[in-house]
């Protein structure tokens, strides 16, 4: 059995205060001297993937990223973890609002290397597209599990997966192969590979693919960014006791309770 | 123009809830100067026939998949005019929209929170960078997009009680060979309205008056660490980092002084009123409503305004 | 101690008033653990015993009249202010002792922009001191990382040190009166004054007593013009760790004093700067206070650089980001222990001096030997963060895996061990074995060889002020339950 896991190496957002951001005129925020993550949800899919192949004989797997040279210190991490193979699409082109050109390239590396069930997080933090589980699924005609947080083996054919729908878990019997797009699960960190296994994994090699550009048909490509503006409204109210909570329920509480 | 609404009503959703987004939804298209016409997607044993608006086509499923739904979706729109397919937020909105823009080869845009129309022209918007950056796009008809949230629309608009049409489900679902419910959220349900109590609360009896109030009405209650630490609240009941994340229509602070780590657990409120003495306090600007006095004088007041209107 | 855990409870009461006193399982079993034993608490597992109580503090005569009775009574008391302590300090090693918090006290009394000098209670948190004097364009110069959440007692009583420090000091420079409340009773005030040769200098002995001597319950410290808008941030790339160090003494033996002076091995640098420098030591200097004295500090820093050709300088903003993002706070501290539990991969550190003609032998026996006879290790690095003219301190980080084996058995398997090579190699090579976060009750096994013939004047402190041995039972020095 194989697993296929993407993953993106993306710059820590939650570092940056509201001013830093700052929409450049490329349509983008510069973000270059921000220390990379990875995207969450693709830290749950290779834990997840991880603690699979502990329970299944040789399982093959293999890490996925489309991103700059910085990317490579996260795949050697996972080749030193017991990834197979780490594969890595060098290209500096901006494909943060093209799921379309991620989805084709993620298939055309599959089409040489067929796996049975790929890992997909819910979406990447710059572009937000939650769209890139989807297309591979319909470009592949492959089934489709979305919001899954937790998957586990079942036979050679089928994987036992639970999903959220709506703040319920479902447990649902897949057969494969088969598409998962990762939500945030409760497994939400990578494990890290000790100094032994970082010397053991040191002949291990990144592999190399290329980029697929497709065409954005489906998916257009942003005309503006803008800040959000959210300052709190600040209102102090001039009156005190009984008289500040009535001006209060009368000037805004009464309205939204309405709406409850 | 018409428009077709997807929505579904999950198992623990109620009507209610998916009939408000009907109504807004309903909204935009009234403002748009479009038609519509809606899909629900539910289990259709439990559905109820109650105030929706228009023509409403009943999708029942057992199996929850997003390609099953989509699958159904795309057999209900075989020779149907409609030229914008909006998704109602929900955990499978975004494949829906995403599986439909690439059956029906349209154009998509996931997670709206806004939409625009001049002319014949759409501009969508919504979040990129995590939340922090709006990103607009311009799309042409016909297209999906799956909305995430929809403040209420500015355009009330009123049923007149459509036709209900039930659809026969027949996508083939081989590759799911079984389901069963693991956890239902029946229990995990955050109220709309949040008491959080900070150190400024001086006795140990007033954050069990509280407290006592919010469980009464059904309110959400929780308190700074400091408050748990001091032995006047349990560790479940911390707001914040370490505590549980909330995000209310109204939170009502007490005796708080805004902690980073407090607020976060309620920076995503919709409205954050403040009860505190002090005028320079962190949770002062980060507040909507602010009112500076002590929570003596405030707190019988306070607490008997939200009963009476909660109650009306 | 002929007192039951009941009686002490009620006395408690008696004495700070009920709603004073906690009780609660939860807040007792937190408060047996700081982040030296973090694994263990992480897992809800609690090696020491519980404490009687936690008793907060309102007043200097409630800390007399508390501990009056303590010692009266032979109880252990365990001084506690922010609960961020790193060695064990805070943890309460013998039956119903009390934890006395003072984080209750938590007024800043005056801030005196004419003599330079500002008096907090010992709950202040330091984050709120530094944001109420940054308002009339002052600093306290001091900034550890745990600002966030470090309060004025415990800053004091460890001897902290911030990352401003090569400029403004350490807590030992900054402290300029005191007062404190000793295991009898006695609340003592030493005043603020710029100097003195009044005899020896006292308040040496409330700086680093860890609880063991006394309770502080208010502080006054230094304050300095704050001149952010002319700090300058130069930030370098290079291979060794020994050229880093090279340039760090320069910098110092020359004369030249920045705020900050940071040297990181590769290993430890990959945790901050593996978006810019992967596989590099990164060193890093900052410069501050009136335009002129920043200028010529970041020139001369500069031209000492250029003598070094394998430097490569980084791009200030990327330095300015990383430093802005330095501190700890409590969403770090959750996110820690997120990661903690799901991964079992802790982070541990231990930070020495040592003179410079020992240093560099001491990073490269450390890390050889630690690498090689310490099982599960992902991660073992240093970072070089205070410099002096007579030397500089090394900050070893360490991550390791804990497996097979119990939360409890973590320290003796990992932390120890460690501990031990640092500690030993430090103090055979000429160093400190402990340059800021206090002995604590897990540095005490070597605490002899730390003092040589100078324990003696550490033992005699602790028989005079705490003759009854009532005070942190374990800290700085060894406990030996008497039969």
């Amino acid at each position: 059995m194989n697993v296929f896991v993407t993953c993106k190496f993306c710059p820590d957002l939650d570092r940056m205060k509201q001013s830093d951001f700052v929409v450049q005129e490329e349509m983008g925020v510069d973000t270059h001297f921000l220390p990379n993550i990875l995207n969450c949800y693709d830290e749950s899919s290779l834990e997840l993937s991880l603690r699979f192949g502990e329970t299944v004989k040789n399982l093959e797997k293999t890490a996925f990223t489309i991103g700059p040279k910085t990317s490579e210190q996260v795949l050697d991490s996972l080749l030193a973890l017991g990834f197979e193979h780490a594969v890595r699409v060098a290209t500096e082109y901006d494909v943060r609002f093209r799921p379309e050109t991620i989805a084709a390239t993620i298939c055309n590396y599959l089409h040489d290397h067929p796996q049975d069930l790929l890992v997909l997080g819910r979406e990447a933090p710059l572009g937000n597209n939650a769209a890139t589980a989807q297309l591979v699924a319909s470009y592949l005609n492959l089934p489709l599990i979305s919001a899954v947080v937790d998957f586990s083996y079942r036979d050679e054919s089928s994987i036992s997966v639970t999903f959220q729908h709506e703040g319920s878990l479902y447990r649902q019997e897949v057969s494969l192969p088969c598409v998962f797009s990762m939500e945030n699960a409760t497994i939400s960190k990578l494990r890290m590979p000790t100094l032994r296994q970082r010397m053991k994994a040191k002949n291990c090699t990144i592999e190399y693919a290329q980029l697929e550009q497709k065409d954005s048909s489906l998916f257009p490509l942003p005309i503006a960014m803008r800040i959000p503006n959210r300052r709190r409204l600040s209102s102090i109210s001039q009156k005190k006791g009984k008289d500040a909570v009535y001006e209060l329920f009368e000037k805004d509480l009464k309205k939204r309770l309405e709406e409850v | 123009m018409r428009l077709l609404f997807v929505l579904q009503i999950g198992k623990n959703d109620t009507v209610q809830k998916v009939r408000k987004q009907q109504r807004a939804l309903a909204g935009l298209a009234t403002e748009f100067s479009c038609d519509f016409d809606t899909v629900i997607v539910c289990d259709a044993t439990c559905f109820e026939e109650t105030s929706f608006i228009g023509d409403v086509f009943i999708l029942g499923i057992k199996i929850l998949n997003p390609k099953t739904i989509a699958g159904e979706i795309v057999r209900f729109l075989k020779d149907k005019p409609y030229q914008g397919i909006l998704i109602g937020e929900d955990t499978f909105a975004n494949d829906i929209a995403v599986l439909l823009a690439y059956e029906k080869q349209l154009q998509c845009i996931t997670n709206v929170i806004d939409l625009q129309r001049i002319g014949n022209s759409f501009t969508f918007t919504r979040f990129a960078y995590s939340n922090n950056i709006y990103v607009d796009f311009q799309v042409r008809k016909p297209f999906v997009v799956s909305v995430r949230t929809l403040s209420s629309s500015k355009t009330k608009v009123e049923g007149i009680r459509g036709n209900y049409t039930y659809l026969e489900s027949k996508t083939n679902t081989d590759a799911i060979r079984g389901q069963e419910i693991v956890l239902s959220n029946d229990e995990i349900v955050q109220k709309e309205v949040l008491f959080a109590c900070g150190m400024g609360i001086r006795k140990r009896e007033d954050i069990q008056k509280i407290r006592t109030f919010a469980q009464t009405h059904g309110f959400s209650f929780g308190v700074t660490r400091p408050v748990a630490m001091r032995g006047w609240a349990s560790i479940s009941e911390i707001i914040g980092v370490s505590g549980t994340i909330f995000s209310p229509k109204i939170c009502v602070t007490i005796g708080v002084s805004g902690s980073a780590a407090f607020y976060v657990g309620i920076e995503n409120s919709e409205c954050i009123v403040t009860i505190n003495t002090d005028e320079s306090a962190t949770i002062i600007s980060q507040s909507d409503r602010v009112i500076i006095d002590s929570y003596e004088n405030v707190l019988d007041h306070l607490l008997t305004q939200f009963s009476q209107t909660t109650h009306e | 101690m002929n007192i039951s855990r009941e009686e002490i409870v009620e006395v408690m009461k008696d004495l700070v008033g009920a709603e004073n006193v906690v009780t609660e399982q939860e807040v007792l079993e937190d408060a047996t653990f700081d982040r030296f034993r973090k694994f263990e608490g992480y897992h809800h597992v609690y090696t020491n015993p519980l404490p009687a109580a936690v008793v907060f503090v309102q007043s200097a005569e409630q800390v007399s009249r508390v501990l009056s009775f303590c010692n009266a009574k032979k109880i252990n008391v365990v001084p506690r202010t922010g609960h961020s302590a790193t060695e064990g300090g805070l943890e309460p090693i013998v039956e119903n002792s009390i934890i006395l918090d003072g984080s209750h006290m938590n007024k800043i009394i005056d801030i005196d922009p004419v003599n330079m000098q500002a008096t907090a209670e010992c709950g202040v948190v330091l984050e709120d001191l530094e944001n109420a004097v940054r308002k009339i364009g002052l600093t306290t110069g001091h900034s550890p990382q745990s600002k966030p959440i470090a309060m004025m007692g415990g800053l004091i009583a460890t001897r902290s040190i911030g990352q401003f420090s090569t400029m403004y000091g350490g807590m030992e420079d900054m402290l300029a009166g005191v007062e404190t409340v000793f295991p009898d009773g006695t609340i003592c005030d030493i005043k603020s004054v710029p100097r003195r040769s009044a005899g020896p200098d006292i308040r040496h002995i409330v700086l680093g007593n860890e609880g063991t001597t006394n309770f502080i319950t208010k502080a006054t410290v230094k304050l300095w013009k704050y001149y952010p808008q002319y700090q300058e941030c130069l930030g370098y790339t290079l291979d060794k760790m020994e050229d880093g160090l090279k340039i760090m003494r320069t910098v110092m033996v020359e004369g030249y004093r920045p705020s900050v002076a940071r040297l990181y091995d590769a290993e430890d640098g990959k945790e901050h700067f593996s978006h810019f420098a992967p596989g590099k030591c990164v060193l890093i200097f900052v410069t501050e206070g009136p335009e002129l004295v920043s200028h010529a500090n970041a020139e001369g820093i500069r031209s000492i650089i250029a003598n070094y050709p394998e430097c490569e300088m980084v791009e200030t903003k990327l330095i300015e980001h990383w430093f802005a993002n330095l501190n700890w706070d409590a969403s770090r501290i959750e996110e820690e222990r997120q990661e903690v539990l799901q991964t079992d991969v802790v982070c541990c550190t231990t930070e020495i001096s040592a003179p410079w003609s020992a240093v560099e032998k001491i990073y490269q026996v450390c890390v050889d030997r630690v690498t090689r006879e310490i099982p599960d290790l992902t991660i073992f690095g240093a970072h070089a963060s205070h410099c002096y003219s007579n030397g500089i301190n090394l900050y070893f980080v360490y991550w390791y895996k804990v497996t097979d084996c119990t939360p409890e058995q973590e320290i003796t398997k990992y932390h120890l061990p460690i501990k031990k090579i640092i500690c030993e190699e430090t103090i055979a090579a000429g160093g400190s074995m402990c340059h800021h976060h206090g002995v604590g009750k897990h540095r005490v096994h070597w605490i002899d060889k730390e003092h040589g013939s100078a324990l003696y004047m550490i033992k005699k402190l602790k028989e005079a002020f705490d003759p009854n041995g009532i005070m942190n039972i374990g800290t700085i020095l060894p406990y030996h339950e008497t039969k």
